[in-house]
């Protein structure tokens, strides 16, 4: 017995080393940090943007005009429709395309297609935007000229694998008993995804598309690259018209921000609706997703 | 209803289904093709080995050295400073935290909604700052900003594959009477590095891609910067300005694949590292 | 009146999770140099009081721990103690093996490098005594710098039983530590708690009852987080005094 005795008689308390605990706070700061900077990035947006409320209101802010801040003239109308018009273009031209791809893969194909499709929408999920953007302007712009329309074809391919992603997730989520039970009933195949998986998954896939909703209404350069731009900021007319959305509004003006008067507050007050808009799809997505996956477990 | 109605649907469905998929193949081979087709004729050897002389825009000479020497250097830096938040951060909250802890949910949650947030968003934030200060578009901007939108990225792909690590282990450890300290950073760490340089690498990958906040806060130069306060170019806005120009859509396209197989290397790049790590990992 | 001294004195304890109470005021002495078997069905709260001898119960932001454990007389739940120390002085063997991510060697050389760091020669002799001490320096003394994840289940307990006593620990706890190996890995695991015993307290989870039987010198019988019963082996498992626990050992309920 080695040293048993005299072991034995050593205490462990002891004081609490400085390294020990300069380390934990040091890390717990870091923690707390990273939990505000949402806070910090919203509310000094916001501040940056509080000069525009003392000039203008709410409601003229969103009046049907045309930008022209050298004459005073700022409202976000035009943008906020060409984003509108964009994003919901491009989730309404991505999302049957991307559900039948998803249920294909996870419902019908053998196992062997999802290690083919698997690789392929990661890459299509990696690639970068000026890539899409590029691609739009190879093959989309020949067909569509610079306009809504083709901005909303670039971010609908943009979105694809987003969507195809979250909507596997969710179908594998779905219990094998509850189709097993409807085959039992002598269901067919179609009748059991129809009736049975994809009204399981409806919430989730309701989550999915805000999700990528939320991606597409975000989305600068590849827009940037196709969507024309809005001729002395006039309202959008139509999905054929050129137009800007808010991400490139401040994407082409920000060189004026030291230069031309409000430019500045009300490019930062674009970012805050940005900001609070893809927050909250975000957070509407993730919470409808979170419950999706602990109701079926 | 009858049978053959019933069978009609079915048939239908898959043919349907089997287009959708046609078409999500051709997009993918779209995009693909009309890089190589349009991208080939314009790319050469100086394009990558030389900086763009005066007559780049108009068909000259020159090639876009600047922007890739640009897009490894935002990218390198940007994936060290957010290695450098989120690998203490996600050990922290996994480990340092007891298990169910307010604060490590509230980390998470506080990283979901980074996420979400566009990357134009933090370009406005940067220039909001930079305008504050009375500072100009610059390299070490562009690594800041850049490695903000990254720290969710690389976060959350590593609090993944940290959450993996069986609590049993967390146990083992320290029953043996280890810190903290030597269960995250000498046995966890070393049990899930080959998922940190995935991690690493896919925040890498955004941070070359990205554009709209580069656009914003790192100013654009021809030359190579000398020092982090100088302006620097980035691959994905040297091809948008030569798209956008007339005279020099090929050379656009040619950066383009110069950009995607960037990509490609470093994706390749992290699947070899990763088996390379893998032989002490946890879970297989 | 009693023929042991006492190593762990519990008194009060109460562990509760969420407001559920795991146990409820336990107060018992465990002694020293003896193997105690703890007893009792799933759920009753034997892995927790195991537990809280080397308080890996706080990892849980949920748990509460109200009452004391003194080891040797000193509260392990008493300000100023370091919980590393603690730990050193009380080996854990789990319920499945948990090699480290390492190799053999590491594996074993990992607790006394916590404290400062042995010589070569000096690391190589821990690592030799403590592999021969459980029986596996023959089967592994080529590859001691192969990963120990390769090693079958039962090599890797056996490793796992190595990497605690190279800390050199007071108390081996063990937790259902046979449950997942076959019969012959079980046996030896047996053989080296009964060589060992001699020179550690041990205490043991086991839901076997023959297991119990075999090793044990005193146990302890649990029933839904409170003790029903406990003594030398012998009275127990012989001339159970409460009815509950006749009714536990003779396999009425499990």
């Amino acid at each position: 017995m080695p040293g048993r005795a005299a072991l034995r008689r050593a205490s462990f308390a002891s004081p609490r080393s400085l390294l020990d605990s300069g380390e934990r706070a040091l890390l717990g700061t870091l923690a707390c940090a990273l939990v505000l900077l949402p806070f910090v990035i919203g509310g000094g947006l916001l501040m940056a943007a509080r000069g525009l409320l003392a000039t203008k209101t709410v409601a003229e802010l969103f009046a049907p005009d045309s930008w022209n801040p050298m004459r005073g003239r700022i409202t976000y109308l035009p943008f906020l429709i060409g984003t509108l018009w964009v994003t919901g273009l491009a989730v309404l031209i991505a999302l049957p395309l991307s559900l039948a791809v998803a249920v294909y893969a996870s419902e019908y194909a053998p196992r062997r297609f999802g290690a083919v499709l698997k690789p392929a929408v990661d890459v299509v999920a990696g690639l970068p935007s000026v890539i899409f953007g590029l691609w739009g302007v190879a093959l989309i712009v020949p067909v569509t000229g610079y306009n809504i329309l083709a901005a909303a074809f670039v971010l609908a391919v943009m979105i694809m694998p987003i969507i195809i992603q979250i909507a596997m997730e969710v179908f594998s989520a779905v219990p094998p008993s509850l189709r097993e039970a409807a085959f039992a009933l002598g269901a067919t195949r179609f009748e059991v995804v129809n009736r049975v998986v994809l009204k399981k998954s409806r919430p989730g896939l309701v989550a999915a598309s805000v999700l990528a909703l939320a991606r597409a209404f975000g989305e600068t350069l590849a827009v940037m690259m196709v969507i024309g731009g809005a001729q002395k900021g006039r309202l959008p007319q139509g999905p054929l018209d050129q137009a800007d959305t808010l991400p490139t509004l401040i994407a082409n003006r920000y060189g004026e921000m030291s230069s031309v008067p409000l430019v500045s507050e009300s490019l930062l007050g674009a970012a805050f609706i940005l900001f609070l808009v893809v927050v909250g799809f975000t957070l509407v997505s993730r919470v409808v997703l979170a419950r999706v996956k602990r109701g079926m477990e | 209803m009858r049978m053959w109605a019933r069978k009609l649907k079915q048939i239908s469905a898959v043919v349907l289904m089997i287009a959708a998929v046609g078409v999500f193949f051709l997009i993918f081979a779209a995009i693909v093709i009309a890089i190589l087709v349009k991208g080939l004729p314009g790319l050469s050897l100086d394009l990558v080995t030389k900086l763009p002389e005066s007559g780049l825009y108009l068909g000259g000479g020159g090639g876009v050295l600047n922007a890739i020497v640009g897009s490894l250097l935002v990218g390198f830096g940007a994936t060290v400073l957010a290695l450098s938040v989120s690998l203490p951060l996600v050990l922290f909250i996994n480990l340092y935290l007891r298990r169910g802890a307010r604060l490590a949910e509230a980390v998470r949650f506080s990283l979901d909604v980074l996420w979400g947030v566009p990357s134009i968003v933090y370009g406005a934030c940067g220039v909001a700052v930079m305008l504050a200060v009375g500072m100009r578009g610059s390299l070490l901007a562009a690594v800041v900003v850049v490695a903000l939108i990254e720290v969710p990225i690389l976060s959350r792909a590593f609090d993944e594959v940290v959450r993996l690590v069986p609590r049993e282990l967390d146990e083992a450890v320290l029953s043996l009477g280890a810190s903290l300290r030597t269960l995250a950073f000498r046995v966890v760490l070393r049990a899930v590095l080959p998922g940190l340089v995935t991690a690493a690498l896919l925040a890498f990958g955004r941070g070359i891609g990205d554009a709209a906040a580069v656009m914003l806060v790192a100013g654009y130069q021809d030359g190579i910067p000398a020092n982090p306060l100088e302006p620097v170019a980035t691959l994905p806005l040297a091809i948008f300005f030569l798209v956008s120009t007339p005279g020099a859509q090929a050379r656009g396209y040619a950066a383009g694949m110069v950009l995607v197989l960037l990509i490609v290397f470093f994706s390749l790049f992290s699947r070899y590292v990763g088996k390379r790590l893998s032989s002490h990992r946890i879970g297989d | 009146m009693r023929s042991w001294n006492s190593h762990i004195q519990v008194s009060n304890l109460t562990v509760r999770y969420d407001g559920h109470a795991a146990l409820s005021d336990v107060t018992i002495d465990i002694p020293d140099q003896k193997i105690t078997a703890i007893i009792g069905p799933s759920g009753s709260g034997k892995t927790t009081l195991l537990k809280s001898f080397n308080r890996l119960l706080e990892l849980d932001t949920n748990v509460v721990v109200t009452g004391e454990v003194r080891i040797d007389g000193e509260n392990i739940y008493g300000p100023g103690v370091e919980v590393t120390h603690l730990r050193k002085k009380m080996g854990l063997l789990a319920q499945k093996p948990t090699v480290l991510p390492m190799s053999i060697y590491d594996n074993v050389a990992f607790g006394p490098r916590l404290n400062g760091r042995p010589g070569r020669e000096r690391m190589d002799e821990i690592v030799r005594t403590h592999l021969v001490a459980v029986g596996l320096w023959n089967e592994v003394k080529d590859r001691l710098h192969k990963p120990a994840d390769r090693l079958s289940v039962g090599q890797q307990q056996r490793l796992c039983l190595a990497r605690g006593l190279a800390v050199e620990p007071e108390v081996i706890l063990g937790d259902e530590p046979t449950s997942a190996l076959d019969p012959r890995s079980s046996r030896t695991i047996e053989e080296k708690f009964t060589a060992l015993k001699s020179r550690y307290t041990i205490i043991l989870v086991t839901h076997i009852l023959r297991q119990a039987r075999r090793l044990a010198d005193y146990v302890v019988f649990l029933y839904d987080g409170r003790i029903v019963e406990h003594g030398p082996a012998g009275q127990v498992f012989g001339t159970p005094r409460e009815q509950l626990t006749r009714e536990y050992i003779e396999g009425i309920f499990s």
